[in-house]
């Protein structure tokens, strides 16, 4: 049927949410003519659950984000209502920025910011169908019968693919907020062979502040400095625009007793919820059955934006029914006269099924489509974004026949991200975790920047602004190392006093202004005494720069030696067209997960679960006869 | 790639040691190469005539055993030697291939024999860990079972075979587990802290990290001390009888054989060359060598001889020296430095039927303190005397036995307790890279820094990381999915 309504594009971007807007930005960015289609353009970078970005790991993601001229950052320290630095005491590796976001102001934003980038085309309707020509991409089909040429997709559909939400024992088919859930697109993936899952996820209740007794509820106050994007820090812009408050509030026994009474009303007991829901955001109901023992749990009352009434309440994440809903929140000292603006729910959806996607986000086995963003069983706003980033730039640089860009795990958190999503068996919306990286001291957020905007500026992300910004600070930076690692100072009284007061002595007559800074306790402040030759007009990043560094060098020198042993595993490549089947030896599962997930490298391939340490020898045997009947 | 199209044969047996020998034939071919140099039935009688085919290695199923006698390829009439012969059948054998194992008796010539023949009948001789690889590589062992098994199989006594099936009965993981779970508890509680900063329980508790690292820190102590034993378990211990020439060191150590394995004369530097034997005492492997004298002022051939002694020292475990009771020699600054450090030495006064009863209270106090003197060694272990023996007396030679095995066991000290004992070298140095990095975190403990110059939690997080890792990598377990496991069933975190 010919379409009334056709067009043609480099790529198209389906969806919008934080994945879909950094990947239309970056392919737009690197020069190509992008289409980004939502079902509502008044649910752009929508933040359905928790109105706050960063966090622990997360907030390392936007960082590198931002590193790579990703737009999150920006946006967010614009609309910032609360910025908090998490970890402070715990060490600069596990540093986290965290902000309560302003939801409208946020997506008023990002809406401007993809309306400015040329090369861009933003539109509203509905992708039902995913086009192919053999096995290659050809376009899309839309709600209201346009038909759009492209032979790059980018997949970001969210939490929308054949979405439903559960609120006790109600059920209807809807997306995150009520939006339209995108049906036929789930059957159209469905019939060009992708293979979906089901997962679960939810949300708590949003409740008025007229209802809220602040009195009595515990005050959570906000930093008055801190940034995400490097862009503000550089320019020396780090004061928050915002300090909003937040609240912590308690559950109690009257609380569980409510809920253990009516658990029975669960949708996780009717059989209403399908899908695989994140251990590490439990629902309340889950947290009491769990946990019996605890006779309180937290909560957190969060200003969702400017001028709005609405409370988030962070903890309190729940599908029991309405009546319920209320009973619990009222039963919280401080919430006795609190009602609800907007439910409870849980929301189940489909998205890929494990070994569906390549390491540079490409889906398998059909040219030209990518996936980004929880269709990739991620779950949060940063990890989507940080993906949809990625699926951007290689969507571009496949349109140029160029190779796919693959971060690696002593890169970046991102890359860790993406490798974790491809290689591991995800059965549950998975959440960025400083745990998760084995490289955390390397990867902090503090040197982001020096990490990956070299690479960003390669790629053809980074502009000229940034660029400029960056370069002054890096020989800033190495100029000040530099001095620091020459210049030293001698060790009179006055310093041996000094030293004693943070447990510390020097054995030598003189010593080196950076080998004082690698040691705890002493910084920029404690030394200014006894450093005369130091620049007026150091930034503070740069200052804060030379101190992590020169602290965390020792560290990372024992770390870079872990590294290099399991790099000769990572550096093993392991070619396209591995014969799998062909290997005996491998266990049956390994050999199934292999085939399906096929890792690019023999370290990936161990990261697999179910391939064993035996696989893997299996697997090294196999190579070094494969090699040697080559020579 | 296919699969090994070899058939490799070798003895599965270690050589020289037991009364039977066992030869292994692995490989598609396995079955077609035993039926040409075996065949059913007693040894070739008057009436020779040919097996029927039931009786063929090739027809038979697995784990079925027939008795009959091994010979030249297609020569029924050439015997070599009484033999079963046991068949596997792929999968179901110790390499996953096609397998038949010969047991024959374990001459040196039987062995040199059947080996010609199966090469001579088509297969191929199997290098050091030949079936292991091929058993890994069919998926029948995984790595820590594969290198038990090469353990097992250069086991030469009792004792060490048990070290090694205890490996494979899992009490290394087991105990590994435990460690890693101890581990994990505390990993747990500092990623709370470190990823949900708010939650009320996380405080970051870095004095349970610090007793966490000194706690497995001295688990690890104990199991990498057991290595040694493991060591002397499957190597046996190393027990060198030196001495100037003559001394009788060849005579004892006959005696201690129980058959005439050096050459004895009474002229003096006949053992030129070292000669070792392992022995079985009590269940323990000893490798007992007969070194040449150490003679200053030796010919050619004998400093050969004395520079092989000179190696033997240096390997040794335990060593004795030798003084004739008649005309004692005792060792001199040379012989003095050719003893290792560490190395026990004690002094024996041999041939004591040389002299006269009466004098020999006197010379075995004389001679102790002689020695002490001037080696500033022991004469004895604590609390003994020095040792006294005769060959034609048979006197002291309990004692030395004795005194061989106590000092054995000494060794193993009160890790016997630990009923685990680590054999292999891979698992061995994983075990010493766990404690360097947890050890690290104990030295920064004992610095006694403050609270904001201690080890901060992300750092203290990655060292128990990766004292957890190597641990891990021992049997193969994901760390970072087990400390999350750990962490969510623990802790109740959520939005």
């Amino acid at each position: 049927m010919p379409a009334a309504f056709r067009e043609t594009y480099d790529i198209v971007v389906v969806g919008a949410g934080h994945a879909g807007v950094e990947a239309a930005l970056a392919a737009a960015r690197l020069g190509r003519h992008v289409l980004c289609l939502s079902m509502n353009l008044d649910a752009i970078a929508n933040l359905p659950c928790n109105p706050s970005i960063g966090g622990a790991a997360k907030g390392q993601l936007v960082r590198e984000i931002d590193a790579l001229g990703g737009a999150m950052a920006e946006i967010a320290d614009q609309a910032t209502l609360q910025f908090r630095m998490l970890n402070r005491s715990k060490g600069a590796a596990v540093l986290s920025p965290r902000a309560q976001i302003d939801r409208r102001l946020y997506q008023g934003l990002m809406k401007k910011r993809l309306e400015d980038e040329p090369g861009l085309v933003l539109r509203q309707d509905e992708v039902t169908r995913l086009l192919l020509d053999g096995r290659r991409v050809s376009g899309v089909e839309t709600r209201l019968g346009a038909h759009y040429d492209a032979q790059a997709v980018i997949l970001a559909t969210g939490t929308y693919l054949a979405a439903k939400i559960i609120i006790g024992e109600h059920a209807h088919a809807a997306g995150p907020d009520n939006h339209f859930p995108a049906n036929e697109l789930a059957l159209s993936l469905k019939a060009c062979g992708i293979e979906l899952q089901r997962f679960k996820t939810g949300t708590p209740p949003r409740i008025h502040a007229r209802g809220v007794d602040f009195e009595r509820l515990e005050r959570q106050q906000a930093d008055t400095e801190g940034v995400f994007s490097f862009l503000n820090e550089m320019a020396g812009r780090t004061q928050a625009p915002r300090l909003e408050d937040c609240w912590l509030a308690w559950t109690n026994e009257k609380t569980h007793a409510i809920i253990r009474e009516n658990a029975w009303r669960s949708p996780l007991f009717t059989g209403l919820v399908e899908g695989t829901g994140p251990r590490y955001c439990p629902s309340i109901e889950d947290k009491i059955r769990r946990f019996p023992g605890r006779e309180r749990h937290q909560i957190f009352l969060e200003p969702t934006g400017e001028g709005s009434a609405e409370l988030y309440i962070q903890g309190m994440s729940t599908s029991l029914p309405l009546d319920v809903q209320q009973l619990m929140l009222n039963s919280v000292t401080g919430l006795e006269h609190a009602f609800v603006e907007r439910h409870a729910y849980a929301i189940d959806y489909d998205c890929l099924a494990a070994g569906e996607l390549d390491s540079s986000l490409a889906v398998r086995g059909i040219a030209g489509l990518w996936a980004a963003g929880q269709i990739c069983g991620s779950s949060g706003y940063e990890e989507a974004a940080a993906q949809g980033l990625v699926a951007g730039l290689n969507a571009a640089r496949w349109l140029d026949g160029k190779a796919p860009v693959i971060f690696e795990r002593d890169e970046a958190y991102i890359g860790v991200l993406i490798d974790d999503l491809v290689t591991k068996t995800i059965d549950e919306p998975y959440r960025m975790m400083t745990a998760r990286a084995e490289w955390r001291l390397l990867l902090r957020q503090d040197n982001a920047d020096l990490r990956l905007t070299p690479r960003g500026r390669e790629l053809g992300l980074v502009d000229d602004h940034r660029w400029a910004l960056f370069s002054a600070k890096r020989e800033r930076l190495e100029t000040e190392l530099a001095r620091v690692r020459r210049e030293r100072v001698r060790v009179d009284e006055h310093l041996t006093a000094c030293l004693a007061t943070v447990g510390t002595q020097v054995p030598a007559a003189t010593i080196t202004l950076a080998e004082l800074l690698a040691r705890p306790g002493i910084d920029y402040e404690f030394l200014e005494a006894f450093d005369g030759g130091r620049p007026p007009d150091l930034p503070d990043d740069v200052r804060r720069e030379v101190e992590i560094s020169l602290r965390y060098e020792g560290y990372i020198a024992l770390e870079k030696r872990r590294i290099a042993r399991f790099r000769h595993l990572e550096d093993r490549e392991l070619p396209l067209g591995m014969p799998w089947g062909e290997i005996s030896g491998l266990s049956h599962e390994a050999r199934d997960k292999l085939a399906r997930i096929r890792p690019r490298s023999v370290g990936q391939a161990g990261r697999i679960a179910g391939v064993s340490p035996a696989d893997i020898q299996v697997l090294l045997v196999w190579l070094e006869r494969a090699e040697r009947s080559r020579v | 790639m296919r699969l090994p199209t070899t058939t490799i044969a070798a003895f599965a047996t270690a050589p020289g040691r037991s009364g039977i020998a066992v030869l292994r034939l692995s490989g598609p071919a396995a079955a077609n190469i035993a039926d040409r140099v075996f065949t059913a039935g007693r040894l070739p009688a008057e009436d020779f005539c040919e097996a029927p085919a039931a009786d063929r290695l090739s027809s038979l199923e697995g784990y079925r055993a027939l008795y009959g006698y091994v010979h030249r390829p297609d020569r029924p009439d050439e015997p070599i030697d009484e033999a079963i012969a046991l068949r596997f059948v792929a999968p179901r054998s110790y390499t996953g291939e096609d397998t038949v194992e010969f047991s024959v008796h374990g001459s040196a010539a039987v062995r040199q024999l059947l080996l010609e023949s199966v090469v001579a009948a088509g297969a191929e001789v199997a290098g050091p860990g030949d079936f292991t690889r091929r058993a890994v590589l069919h998926g029948r062992k995984d790595l820590v079972q594969a290198e038990a098994i090469a353990d097992l199989i250069d086991a030469t006594v009792s004792r060490s075979a048990r070290a090694a099936l205890d490996q494979l009965s899992g009490r290394l993981s087991a105990v590994l587990a435990e460690l890693r779970e101890t581990l994990y508890e505390s990993l747990a509680a500092l990623h709370l802290a470190i990823e949900f900063p708010e939650h009320d329980e996380a405080t970051p508790d870095t004095a349970h990290a610090y007793d966490t690292a000194r706690q497995v820190g001295a688990g690890l102590d104990r199991l990498i001390r057991t290595h040694r034993q493991g060591r002397l378990l499957r190597e046996g211990l190393a027990v060198v009888l030196s001495g100037a020439p003559n001394a009788g060191k060849s005579s004892l150590f006959n005696a201690l054989v129980g058959e005439m394995r050096a050459i004895v004369t009474a002229h003096a530097g006949t053992t030129r060359d070292r000669v070792e034997v392992e022995l079985d005492l009590d269940g323990l492997a000893i490798r007992l060598s007969d070194t040449a004298g150490l003679r200053p002022d030796a010919g050619e051939i004998e400093s050969l001889g004395i520079e092989q002694t000179r190696r033997a020292l240096e390997t040794a475990d335990l060593a004795f020296w030798l003084l004739d009771a008649a005309a004692p020699v005792y060792p001199g600054p040379q012989d003095l430095s050719s003893f290792p450090q560490d190395l026990t030495v004690w002094p024996i006064l041999a041939q004591s039927d040389r002299l006269d009863k009466s004098r020999l209270d006197t010379a075995v106090q004389e001679t102790a303190e002689r020695w002490e003197r001037l080696t500033g060694r022991p004469a004895a272990p604590d609390g003994t005397g020095l040792l006294l023996t005769s060959v034609p007396e048979n006197r002291g030679l309990d004692r030395l036995r004795q005194r061989i095995l106590v000092y054995f066991e000494s060794l193993g000290g009160r890790e016997t307790e630990l009923s685990v004992v680590v054999t292999n070298v891979r698992h061995a140095a994983a075990l010493r890279e766990a404690r360097a990095w947890l050890r690290r975190i104990e030295d920064m403990e004992k610095q006694k820094l403050s609270a904001d110059r201690a080890l901060p939690a992300d750092v203290l997080v990655s060292w128990l990381q990766a004292a957890a890792d190597e641990l891990a990598a021992i049997d193969g377990q994901l760390v970072d999915e087990e400390i999350l496991d750990s962490l969510f069933s623990r802790f109740c975190v959520g939005k």
